[in-house]
């Protein structure tokens, strides 16, 4: 009768874990999104430099927010997003403010790909 | 992640089905259930390893839920004997009274040279010498002797044999074993009071065995050396 219990806890645990995973992404991906979303539409292109700070701050929360993504999903994809990001800083000291939009742009929709295929719909599935 | 679970439940169960559909022959010596597990087990468990960029959950997540889904079949299956027959099959015969059931081989798809092979491995030479022969749900073939072909026992020598309990092991290296206790019956204070009567401390004996009749055997370390 120990396995019955066994099995009831593990499948639990792993449904749990799927959950729990699914929720927190969303959340984080939703959030990084958001502050995405903030930048570009806030960004002036006449003033590339002052938003140095700002997209240092959406850098470094992405960092923070991402930390546990590897678990869930490929560290292959975390990273190409990531080495897209960290060229922000630059694009904006060289003055090149519409590279500069395309590029968080591209994080972003990477970022809402990524979040759509961890989704258990039935493309994803199938 | 929940996309790799869901997928891992719909490849198990397919691979039961296509378990079922191939037949007894593919199986060797697991049940369809366990073959599907055995089968996706050792794949999954590579996937991390050779693909490091992979997450290490999208291969502990699948293994632990296979797991926990075998455990839970196996413990269905117990509890409902005809699903367990539907999963497992019925155990099929194909030899009565010496000659083989040519249905019943083909239902199985077989053929009469796999069915001898089996025999030969089994060290059966001749088919004949077969009362009943039986093809199991794990696909192993079990047969029962015609009565001229069956091995004689005590049993055949005298009308009554006396019940002979089993021996079971006491102590070992100076360890009570609970196990081989729990199966003869005896408690560790028999034991002790046993070996203060033979004049033998519990680190001199190499093996005590001891049976529900109370008979014992001690063999010493000093009488192996």
């Amino acid at each position: 009768m120990k396995r019955i219990y066994i099995s009831i806890v593990l499948l639990l645990a792993i449904i749990g874990t799927c959950i729990g995973a699914v929720i927190f992404l969303s959340y984080q991906t939703e959030t990084l999104i958001r502050e995405m979303d903030k930048l570009s539409d806030d960004f002036d292109p006449e003033d590339p430099k002052a938003f140095l700070p700002q997209t240092e701050e959406v850098i470094e929360h992405f960092r923070e927010r991402t930390i546990v993504f590897p678990l869930f999903i490929r560290q292959n994809t975390l990273m190409e997003i990531e080495a897209e990001l960290e060229i922000l800083p630059a694009l904006l000291e060289k003055g090149e403010p519409k590279d500069f939009v395309a590029s968080l742009s591209r994080c972003q929709t990477r970022l809402e790909t990524q979040l759509r295929l961890e989704m258990p719909l039935l493309q994803n599935i199938f | 992640m929940i996309v790799v679970v869901i997928r891992t439940v719909l490849m198990y169960a397919t691979l039961i089905v296509a378990m079922r559909l191939m037949g007894k022959r593919q199986l060797g010596d697991l049940q369809p259930t366990e073959l599907a597990v055995t089968i996706m087990l050792s794949d999954i468990a590579v996937i991390p390893l050779q693909e490091p960029g992979a997450p290490i959950l999208s291969g502990i997540a699948p293994i632990a839920l296979l797991v926990g889904l075998e455990l839970l079949m196996s413990c269905i299956m117990l509890k409902a004997p005809r699903l367990a027959r539907v999963i497992t099959g019925n155990p099929v015969v194909v030899i009565r009274n010496g000659r083989p059931i040519w249905s019943a081989l083909r239902r199985l798809r077989m053929t009469v040279e796999d069915l001898v092979d089996g025999l030969r491995e089994l060290g059966y030479f001749d088919i004949e010498d077969i009362e009943t022969g039986i093809v199991e749900t794990n696909g192993k073939i079990s047969v029962y002797l015609k009565a001229g072909k069956q091995p004689m026992t005590i049993g055949d020598l005298q009308p009554t044999v006396p019940p002979r309990p089993m021996s079971c092991v006491v102590l070992t290296d100076g360890e009570l074993n609970q196990f081989g206790l729990s199966l003869c019956g005896w408690e560790p204070e028999k034991v002790w009071q046993v070996l203060k009567a033979e004049n033998v401390s519990p680190k001199q004996v190499m093996l005590m065995t001891a049976d529900s009749n109370g008979a014992y055997r001690i063999i010493r370390k000093e009488e192996n050396q």
